[in-house]
């Protein structure tokens, strides 16, 4: 099974970042290139993009487009910059859980505890990610968060949307994209521009799988959030970061990511269901 | 005499049965509890624009009062979270974002407050169906299949009514092409006469 429709996402990526470097820009197109390439996956997976959409997967590109915004304008002292990004977190958990608040919480506090969760979750993880940004390579960061987001691609797949792993699938080759093009002009800044887009769309899409779908525990977004972590740590070998993180990462997925149904499970219909049987290749 | 007596008779017995049989004269307005249990919501879509496959909701609610020769109402609710197909990783994926996104949207609604009788024991019904956040507009004919009593006396009868939707105008976009757009939807109703 090959993601054919996937493969604009790395080039508008890339395409991005070539024309910014032409432009001599560092700080912002990671950012840039994160937003549009996901936004690319997007329209590939579910066909168009919708201005007003009804449901909280349909609004992924717009928090994109939102972070990135956000990361651009960003001035200041890092107090406004944490205010800002409390907002972003604010924004997104509104337009996230809005319509499942009513169906799914049964109190006031877990609808609002589970709003300021997303909220800070955005703001924390961003503002951590980005405290070594300039101390950390190039390519290690966005790395890492490849694995991340690929780990949560299977996490989704484990928990029964094919849709949201291949959107968590289209983020992962974005990052992938920024990280190769970082490993060759090691100048290119991914923190904190790029990592607030980043956050920002695997908290959404981890708010998303919680919330809305049926086998998607806490402890997994949480694990797979903290999977880049180590990029953060004074090291010289950024191949230990990797290996950290893959063992994070391979460890959430083999305990949530898909795994074969039993005979006895199909129902006795016969056979396995496969999600992806429309096949791609 | 006689003869009085037997047109008497004649006529108590055709009073009797026009009196007994469920009158449908103008203006009768009869109101039906949607019995989920006995009732059956499925759909049908095309896979690889090849086979035709079936799926069911196994919870449906709701009302339908007629009125003779006036406008009715119907009310149908149904579980999308019940949606059952024989598979319960198809199950779920069908629960998912990718199609019904039964968390975030529990239910799947049609709500009329103009359903016709249009002759014989035909309806039409112009309402609003309501999936995944997106309401249309949509007409739907259906039949009344029967009436008859239950083993406890109540009155029973049951409609029956197939329509077509493209499940892409209610955002449910995910693998257009492999299943097909066209949706088939037939409600079988059982209901209590109240």
């Amino acid at each position: 099974m090959i993601p054919w429709h996937l493969t604009p996402v790395p080039l508008v990526a890339g395409v991005v970042l070539l024309a910014a470097w032409r432009w001599r820009a560092r700080s912002w197109p990671s950012a840039v290139a994160l937003a549009a390439s996901f936004a690319t996956g997007y329209a590939a997976v579910l066909e168009s993009i919708a201005w007003n959409p009804a449901s909280a997967q349909g609004w992924l590109p717009h928090l994109g487009v939102m972070a990135a915004g956000a990361a651009v304008l960003a001035r200041g002292p890092l107090a406004a910059h944490v205010l800002l990004r409390l907002a972003v977190g604010a924004a997104t958990a509104w337009i996230l859980l809005r319509k499942g608040a009513t169906a799914q919480w049964d109190s006031t506090v877990a609808a609002i505890a589970a709003h300021a969760g997303v909220a800070i979750a955005v703001a924390g993880f961003w503002t951590v990610y980005a405290i070594r940004s300039e101390a950390t390579r190039g390519y290690v960061l966005p790395g890492l968060f490849t694995l991340s987001a690929g780990g949560m691609s299977m996490v989704m797949l484990g928990a029964g949307s094919a849709s949201n792993a291949e959107l968590a699938a289209a983020l992962s080759m974005g990052l992938g994209a920024i990280a190769a093009f970082a490993a060759w002009k090691r100048e290119v800044v991914f923190a904190p521009a790029g990592v607030g887009v980043a956050v920002t769309l695997l908290v959404a899409l981890a708010a998303s799988g919680h919330f809305f779908l049926e086998d998607f525990p806490l402890v997994a977004a949480a694990l797979l959030l903290l999977a880049p972590l180590p990029a953060l740590l004074p090291m010289r070998r950024p191949w230990l970061a990797f290996g950290a993180a893959i063992v994070v990462v391979g460890l959430t997925v083999a305990m949530w990511g898909p795994r074969t149904t039993p005979a006895d499970a199909s129902g006795g219909c016969g056979s396995e269901y496969d999600p992806y049987a429309h096949g791609y290749d | 005499m006689r003869k009085n007596i037997l047109f008497t008779a004649v006529l108590t017995l055709a009073a009797t049965a026009y009196f007994a049989t469920p009158s449908r004269s103008e203006g009768k307005t009869e109101n039906v509890t949607v019995d989920g249990v006995h009732s059956s919501v499925i759909f049908r879509v095309k896979y690889f624009d090849a086979s035709f496959f079936y799926g069911n909701f196994l919870k449906v609610s709701g009302t339908i009062s007629t009125v003779d020769g006036g406008s009715g109402k119907a009310s149908l609710t149904i579980d999308a979270g019940s949606v059952f197909t024989g598979s319960q990783d198809r199950d779920k994926h069908l629960r998912s974002p990718d199609f019904f996104d039964a968390k975030q949207f529990p239910n799947i609604e049609f709500s009329s407050d103009d359903v016709k009788h249009v002759g014989g024991d035909k309806y039409e019904a112009n309402g609003k169906l309501t999936m995944r956040g997106v309401t249309k507009e949509l007409t739907i004919t259906f039949e009344r299949t029967g009436t008859g009593k239950g083993r406890k006396g109540e009155a029973r009868t049951g409609f029956h009514g197939t329509f077509t939707v493209k499940r892409s105008d209610f955002g449910v976009k995910y693998m257009v092409g492999p299943l097909s757009d066209e949706v088939v939807i037939t409600a079988a109703l059982a209901g209590l006469v109240q």
